[in-house]
This record gives structure tokens, C-alpha cells and sequence, in this order.
């Protein structure tokens, strides 16, 4: 009871800071609440048992990508209009969470189950390393090109 | 012990339904990366979750997938970003028009 509770709050610390990302007025303030957000979810991933999934999650999204989009975007200027349309986000994620969620959960498998408790997994990964390798290989091509073309811009700009 | 499976799957359903829902409504351009970050969080929680309850031992491939993934899309959207303020461009993207020539 006191770890499902312990989930739950740590679940609901993680909502509460995608929230705070659309309510922070300063895109600066909202990507700290981004790490708030990855660190919530890497405890989620202890509680899993996974511990070295969460260190991971670490390295990769507060380490890696939250220091570089908090890099990037330290110089932004305050934007004079509203971040989000808070209609629009209200409904789109009452929409899915409620049908997706509601709708997965519930429908019955038996004995007490529902559809994702049924779900098996027939197959595995270790027919399709190399294609995965490809693919982060490609990625990885992606970000350094990225990176040098960033590098390009802060030294000599790009003629317009 | 560990807690059961509906806790995580719940909070990864509301993490990216938010997600989806800031992509579809953000006008700043950060704010629809950072919502794309907020799916990937929830898909990540939701795929450790489903191979710790049901089974399977191939997770790390996958999840380092979607790291991949998260990880070049943010320095693409950094890039852009840097790009557009050297430029002096609108972040709102409701106001962008034609490429111009």
C-alpha cells in the first residue's frame, strides 16, 4: 500500500511538472521543469526495479539533453505571447487520456484481466539488432550534424 | 515489492496524453519540443512497466531508441531555435507564413 502510494505521488510529481513546462511564462524556468519532470521519471523507473534504467535515463535526458536544450535556450528573450492554448491542450489530453486509457483499461481479457495484462510478447529484439543499430547510427549522424551546423552558426552565421 | 501495474500505466497515459495535447496547442517552438520530451518520458515509463509486469528481456534496445529519438529531435529543435533568434524570426508558430525566396 505505502510503495503504491509512494508510485502515485511520484507519478503525480511528474504530471504536476509537464503542467508547470505550460505554465512557466519563461521558456528558461520551463525547461527546469523539464528536469523535474525527467528526475520524477527516473524514480518511477526504480520503483520499477529497474535501477540501472533509471541511472541511464539520468545520463541520457537531465545529463545530455536537458544541458543542452538549458545551453540553447539561455539567451532566449521573454516571448511576449501565450505559450500554449489552454483549450486546445485541455481537450486534446482529456480526449486521449480518457478514451486510450479508459478504454485499454477496461476492457476485460478474464479472469480479472484486462487487454494489457493479456498482451504477450511473441516475438524479440534480438532478431532486429542490426536494424535498430542502423537506426541509431542514423540518429547519431542526425545530432552531430546538428551540432556542427550549430557551431557553424555561432562562428559565421548563415547567409540569409 | 512492487507496486502494481495500473499506477505506472496511468501516470504514463497522462504523460503522453499531455504531451500530445502541448504539441497540438503550443505556439512557441521550445514548448512543442519540450511537449514531444513529455511523450517520450511517458512511453518510456509505459514500456518499462509493460516488460516488468508481463515479461520479455529485450527492453534496453528499445528504450534506447526512444532515447535516440529524444535526443536528436532537442538538438534539431535547438538548432532551429538558434537559427530563427539569429535571425530575428517569430517564435509563434501561428504566425508563420510562406518560406520566403
Amino acid at each position: 500500500m505505502i510503495y503504491e502510494a509512494f508510485v502515485a505521488l511520484l507519478g503525480l510529481m511528474a504530471i504536476a511538472s509537464g503542467l508547470a513546462i505550460f505554465l512557466l511564462k519563461d521558456v528558461l524556468h520551463s525547461v527546469l521543469a523539464l528536469v523535474a519532470l525527467f528526475l520524477s521519471s527516473s524514480a518511477l523507473l526504480i520503483m520499477l526495479g529497474q535501477p540501472l534504467l533509471a541511472i541511464v535515463q539520468l545520463f541520457i535526458m537531465v545529463g545530455g539533453i536537458s544541458t543542452f536544450v538549458f545551453a540553447g535556450v539561455a539567451s532566449a528573450p521573454k516571448s511576449e505571447f501565450a505559450h500554449v492554448e489552454w483549450s486546445t491542450l485541455i481537450a486534446v489530453a482529456a480526449l486521449l487520456f480518457l478514451s486510450a486509457g479508459a478504454a485499454l483499461m477496461s476492457i476485460p481479457g478474464g479472469n480479472g484481466s484486462n487487454v494489457l495484462t493479456r498482451f504477450t510478447l511473441s516475438g524479440s529484439f534480438n532478431g532486429h539488432i542490426a536494424e535498430l543499430y542502423v537506426i541509431l547510427l542514423g540518429l547519431l549522424g542526425v545530432a552531430i550534424g546538428g551540432i556542427a551546423l550549430l557551431r557553424q552558426i555561432g562562428r559565421k552565421g548563415v547567409a540569409a | 515489492m512492487i507496486a502494481s501495474m495500473d499506477v505506472f500505466m496511468w501516470v504514463s497515459f497522462a504523460l503522453f496524453a499531455l504531451g500530445v495535447a502541448g504539441i497540438a496547442a503550443s505556439r512557441h517552438i521550445i514548448m512543442t519540443l519540450m511537449s514531444a520530451e513529455i511523450a517520450l518520458s511517458g512511453a518510456v515509463v509505459a514500456a518499462a512497466s509493460i516488460f516488468r509486469f508481463i515479461g520479455g528481456n529485450e527492453i534496453l534496445p528499445l528504450l534506447f531508441t526512444i532515447w535516440a529519438i529524444a535526443a536528436t529531435e532537442a538538438v534539431a529543435a535547438v538548432v532551429f531555435y538558434r537559427y530563427m533568434s539569429k535571425h530575428e524570426a517569430d517564435f509563434d508558430v501561428s504566425r508563420l507564413s510562406k518560406t520566403k525566396e
